[in-house]
């Protein structure tokens, strides 16, 4: 078991690697110099200057990677020059917003994921089953950024319910967390459905019915806990659906979030900004991940690793 | 409590077993078996005429649509839905619905170029991974890895910014972006059938790699391939609108459905009705190569797990 930890942990590390050359090679995507795009509107050559000489940039590539990355480590991803803000601040600054909505909105999916795709596999092919499976699938469906639209235009235009842009009160919070919530929930209700429905044509689930336990003790302490390995990996993904989500909805609500700052940075060629953000949300992916396999073995201790 | 689970339990016995155990027309195999298991799934057959439909506006685009999409008439801008224009007018009192016609011809095509070439990065590389083992598959599959870790999402709408936004440069990053799920899939049915006799039987008698793959492997894995790429279709379309609805795809005057919406979403509250249709049409094509693909793959393999 140490040896597989170790192992993971290995894996994990190489993915890093991998993704640190990735997020690296951004920067070098776009024409011209990477320098002059990064000094923004500065334009001051001796600053231009500055910067060229602080990153290696009149190095080789492979280079301007280990000055790179050996700063990374150090949680050193540079200054944003359009906002005039050492890069790891102005994400400080923002994600408190990101983590708000992401908290507000987690809570919502999972009270809807869990006990709708719970009774929706037990009372399988029932008309419950038949209007949650297919609200999901409509869920799934239907563009996160047209949701939000649509809901502005009626709790906004039409009521006056709700504001629809800003982050002053927890009023805005509601539409945005909303539409990432019940998103992200309408996938997790379908994977529960069916990892339960699974398990819970198992024979251990027939003898523990035979056997006259409560059906609530069945489906909880005897299916759901099996049901829980699949069902916590795609739990692991669940920073990236919101990550992805929160991007649309920031921009929409004129939330002050990690999203709305990585469409600005890409819109002002901001790249260190652009990195350390990508960087930042694949490590949080990569950690959970992480962390789903190494409880996979508390979770169901009949997994064994070679 | 803890309950034991036979690993070695029905589930595993062989294929053929179980077809002789159930007789019944809708477990017969070949195309007839395949097209009654569809035709039972009501949804999944009106979503296969959906899409047909869809495909038939796309082609008629020209004939079907009633006005010139692209033709402004300022004294009409933001002109509700009526009998003239069923879908309203937008802020240069454009056709809406004429708009919408003309739009679904490129997020189609979005979606089957970018789809089609996801499946072919995806196939060729999990064929390769299943098929050599070894440090190939190690490669790949940590090359996969990376591509899962990273939020999709952030790596296509970074490495479009950077290159320039275009329709182009968009359907090729989610191409090459979105073949994980091919790769996986059709590395463990490589896997899996090459360890057959009648594989063995191929390379005895003197077939080389190539031949083995393309014409003895990869046929057996069509089923999960065309059910993945029904998938794959409505996420590729659901990603292109998100994308060119924040300005990273399509750019004016080419006009997709996110494009629409781009533009509708400055006159949400005074004119909800240029961001509806599009939203709609959106949904629509994309629940229907949705549900398509779910009776797909109950119709072709129902054990198969996406």
């Amino acid at each position: 078991m140490k040896k597989f930890i170790l192992q993971r942990f290995f894996l994990a590390l190489l993915t890093l690697l991998g993704i640190t050359i990735i997020v690296f090679s951004l920067m070098h995507l776009a024409p011209g110099d990477p320098v002059t795009t990064i000094a923004g509107r500065e334009t001051d050559p001796k600053i231009v200057a500055a910067i060229r000489e602080e990153w290696g940039f009149d190095q080789p590539v492979v280079i301007q990677y280990f000055t790179w990355l050996s700063k990374a480590l150090r949680g050193d991803f540079g200054m944003s020059f359009i906002n005039r803000m050492n890069v790891v601040e102005l994400i400080g600054t923002r994600l408190p917003y990101t983590l708000k909505l992401n908290l507000v909105a987690s809570v919502i999916g999972l009270a809807i994921a869990f006990p709708v795709g719970i009774i929706a596999a037990v009372k399988k092919y029932s008309l419950f089953d038949y209007i949650s499976t297919f609200l999901a699938l409509l869920s799934q469906s239907m563009p996160s950024f047209w949701l939000s639209l649509m809901m502005i235009s009626f709790f906004t235009a039409r009521l006056g319910l709700l504001p629809s842009s800003g982050s002053e009160t927890w009023k805005h919070y509601i539409m945005p967390a909303t539409v990432l919530g019940t998103t992200w929930a309408a996938g997790l209700t379908r994977m529960i459905r069916s990892s339960m429905m699974e398990v819970l044509t198992e024979d251990y689930v027939r003898t523990a019915r035979a056997k006259g336990l409560k059906e609530s003790v069945v489906v909880y302490r005897h299916a759901l806990r099996n049901a829980m390995v699949p069902i916590a990996t795609s739990l692991a993904y669940w920073i990236a659906y919101l990550v992805t989500g929160s991007v649309i909805v920031e921009v929409i609500f004129a939330l002050p979030g990690i999203g709305r700052l990585m469409i600005s940075s890409l819109n002002n060629r901001d790249y260190f900004v652009v990195q350390a953000v990508i960087l930042l949300t694949s490590s949080a992916v990569l950690v959970a991940n992480l962390a789903v396999d190494v409880l996979y073995v508390v979770i169901d201790p009949r997994i064994r690793y070679d | 409590m803890k309950v034991y689970i036979d690993e070695n339990s029905a589930s595993k016995l062989p294929d053929d077993l179980e077809m002789e155990l159930i007789t019944d027309s809708e477990s017969a195999t070949g195309f007839k078996g395949s097209w009654a298991r569809f035709k039972k799934h009501k949804l999944a057959v009106v979503s296969m005429v959906m899409v047909l439909l869809l495909l038939l506006m796309a082609i008629l685009a020209p004939v079907l649509a009633p006005y010139d999409p692209d033709e402004n008439r300022p004294l009409e801008r933001l002109a509700k839905p009526s009998l003239a224009h069923p879908f309203g007018q937008d802020h240069l009192g454009r056709d809406i619905l004429s708009r919408v016609i003309w739009g679904s011809r490129v997020s189609l095509s979005v979606g089957f170029i970018a789809g089609s070439l996801s499946l072919v990065v995806g196939v060729v590389l999990g064929a390769l991974a299943g098929y050599y083992g070894g440090w190939v598959d190690n490669v790949i599959m940590r090359i996969a890895e990376i591509f899962v870790t990273i939020p999709q999402f952030l790596l296509v709408i970074a490495v479009v910014a950077a290159l320039g936004p275009s329709l182009n440069n968009l359907m090729i990053v989610i191409g090459l972006t979105s073949w994980n799920g091919y790769a996986r899939q059709v590395r463990a049915k490589v896997m899996q059938i090459k360890q057959l006799d009648y594989i063995e039987a191929a390379q005895a008698l003197g077939c080389d790699d190539k031949r083995i793959i393309f014409k003895h492997i990869l046929p057996n894995a069509v089923v999960p391939i065309i059910v993945m790429a029904t998938l794959n279709i409505a996420s590729v379309i659901i990603l292109e609108s998100s994308l060119t609805f924040l300005g990273f795809g399509a750019q004016p005057p080419q006009s997709t459905w996110g494009s629409i919406l781009n533009e509708g979403r400055t006159y949400i509250l005074r004119a909800p009705h240029i961001s509806t249709y599009p939203g709609l049409a959106i949904m629509l094509t994309v629940l229907s190569f949705n549900l398509m693909g779910d009776g797909l793959r109950d119709a072709l393999d129902p054990k198969m797990k996406i």
